[in-house]
């Protein structure tokens, strides 16, 4: 299986992203109300992998909460597997374990080795072409009758800040141009709408999909957070965005400063959607 | 296609091995009656292990590689791809792990400007509450800053600029700023440049001590640079007893990666503090309410509205 290098619009080493991945975790987990969503029976899963887990902030919350699963989480970044493989050992966690791995070529593992696959937020890390045999590397690894548990959002949700809109639809166009959208016109991402029809193509049968909003309007509980979110993903976005030609640096700035004024405004409100799925392999 | 070729030659070796190991050590149908009595695994499931049409549960290898210790090196390189790379160590409270000093010193060098304080307050933050609190019993750490001086050039309180926390306070969604003062373990710590605790909530000491809801000892360890201060981090727990010397040192340590994120203007001579006892969160709060929540990455408005409630607080 051929992979194609880091399509990543962020590096991947960078601390910050480091950091604002394990708050988006947080984020993502409080807005789908727990580390796994709905009311699934986990009672046959022993061993779990976790897809381009980063910095393993759900993969370890995982190992807490089940110490009987076995929790394999792989990532590209050498880095983010030192770190969760030291955070698991000063939290004792030794049910967890974490490998460097490319999630877009043919997975190290035997045939048959898991349980219960999870998945979330790859959006910006593949081609919309490379999604089949991505799934299909998940089917391979699962055990007859295991689960995958897929997440992914929308990030080009809704909001009241104009210039927050451009500047996430500036970064939805260069991932179109890379063919990493499902967009007919580069406008949004639109892998939330491709989900349930690629898995059905890999010959997996729908448990349960779970539809959540996340919203980061302002005094909600989740503004804070959302907030720094933002500014920080903003902030480490730029260069890929400027680099790509579709804006330049002053106008980026610009349009940041501007984002600053309108999502700080007490009339501010965001929405952002996310999609979960639930399959078996039969 | 030659890297597909490759591959797939690596994933048939791979899979030769595990047949191969798996059928020497079940050549005998005794051997695989007598693991399965010992183990509860299913006669059924060993003979598709050897088949090839199923693959053993990192539970199960565990098994065999207990079952049959002659066979421990084969079975391990044959599995490699299951196997922890290293067993790893029992749950103790050690130093904070080489690889995080690493990851704060390359935030250091690579981070944006604009984005350090931010990355360095977060990461430290959170390996400090997961390393301090492993198992999850209830944890605030707060980050607390020295304002400015004001007119006078004295420093009269500190502000709360982020929480983090485990058990009750995992979540940290909604962050409340509260200004700390005279009155506070925060207060005593960064006034004396020094490390205190309070370990009982009920025991008699001159180190002052406000407790929330739960929170049964607290400690603080300064941040610190070159003999100046620029607040502390408040640790506090649902446990009583909980900060003992070694997890006050732990704290300190963080406390001096927590500086690094900082700076130089942030510190301040300790002879400059001179802290006015600050009225309840609750009164604070309807101060604060009119106003954005406190946030990390803020600009120069932020901290003109913060010296504005201060004020307020102030003189009321």
């Amino acid at each position: 299986m051929q992979g194609h290098g880091n399509l990543y619009p962020i590096d991947i080493e960078s601390s910050a992203e480091m950091a604002r991945l394990q708050l988006q975790d947080k984020l993502l987990t409080k807005t789908m109300g727990g580390i796994f969503p709905g009311a699934i029976d986990l009672s046959g899963v022993e061993d779990l992998l976790d897809v381009a887990c980063g910095p393993a902030g759900w993969a370890l919350e995982v190992a807490f909460a089940y110490p009987d699963i076995e929790v394999v989480g792989i990532d590209l970044s050498q880095t983010m597997i030192s770190y969760a493989r030291a955070q698991a050992q000063v939290q004792g966690l030794t049910n967890a374990q974490f490998r460097v791995m490319d999630v877009t070529q043919s997975l190290g593992f035997p045939d048959a080795s898991f349980d219960l696959v999870n998945a979330r937020m790859l959006f910006a890390i593949l081609r919309a072409s490379d999604w089949p045999r991505v799934i299909g590397e998940w089917k391979r690894v699962l055990r007859h009758g295991g689960m995958v548990c897929w997440t992914e959002m929308e990030p080009a949700g809704t909001t009241t800040s104009r210039a927050y809109e451009e500047l996430v639809r500036l970064v939805a166009r260069v991932l179109h141009r890379q063919g990493q959208t499902f967009s007919p016109d580069g406008y949004h991402w639109g892998v939330v709408s491709a989900m349930g029809r690629l898995l059905r193509e890999a010959g997996f049968e729908t448990i349960q999909k779970f539809g959540y909003l996340h919203e980061s309007s302002f005094g909600t509980e989740a503004y804070d957070l959302s907030f720094q979110d933002m500014v920080v993903s903003l902030q480490l976005v730029k260069p890929y965005v400027v680099g790509a030609g579709v804006i330049d640096e002053k106008a980026y700035d610009e349009l940041y400063a501007q984002t600053l004024r309108e999502v700080r405004d007490q009339n501010h409100t965001s929405v952002t959607p996310l999609a979960s799925w639930w399959v078996r392999k039969p | 296609m030659k890297p597909v070729q490759v591959a797939a030659t690596e994933k048939d070796n791979a899979m030769e091995a595990r047949l191969s190991v798996l059928a020497e050590i079940f050549s005998d149908t005794g051997v695989i009656e007598q693991f399965s009595k010992s183990t509860g695994i299913r006669a059924s499931t060993i003979y598709r292990w050897v088949a090839g049409t199923s693959t053993p549960r990192q539970s199960n290898i565990r098994a065999l590689l207990s079952a049959f210790p002659e066979r421990r090196a084969q079975l391990e390189q044959a599995f490699s791809a299951l196997l922890p790379l290293a067993s790893p160590s029992p749950t103790a409270l050690e130093e904070i792990p080489s690889i995080f000093y690493r990851k704060v010193a390359d935030a250091i060098s690579s981070t944006p400007a604009s984005l350090l304080y931010w990355t360095v307050v977060r990461l430290v933050m959170r390996q400090a509450v997961l390393h301090l609190d492993p198992d999850r019993h209830g944890l605030l750490i707060l980050l607390v800053h020295c304002m400015p001086p004001l007119e006078d050039g004295k420093i009269r309180t500190l502000l709360e600029r982020a929480q983090i926390g485990s058990g009750i306070w995992e979540s940290d969604v909604e962050q409340k700023a509260a200004f700390l003062g005279a009155e506070s373990l925060a207060g005593y710590t960064v006034s004396r440049c020094q490390s205190a605790v309070r370990n009982y909530k009920h025991e008699v000491s001159i180190i002052p001590a406000i407790y929330m809801p739960h929170e049964e000892s607290s400690a603080a360890s300064p941040i610190l640079r070159a003999g100046l201060v620029a607040g502390c981090l408040l640790f506090s727990s649902t446990q009583p007893g909980y900060f003992d010397a070694q997890k006050r040192k732990i704290g300190e340590h963080y406390a001096s990666l927590v500086a690094l994120g900082l700076e130089r203007e942030e510190f301040y001579d300790r002879s400059l503090l001179d802290l006015a006892p600050m009225p309840a969160e609750e009164v604070q709060q309807r101060v604060i309410a009119q106003l954005p929540p406190a946030e990390l990455i803020g600009d120069n408005t932020e901290l003109r509205r913060w010296q504005e409630i201060e004020r307020l607080l102030l003189h009321r």
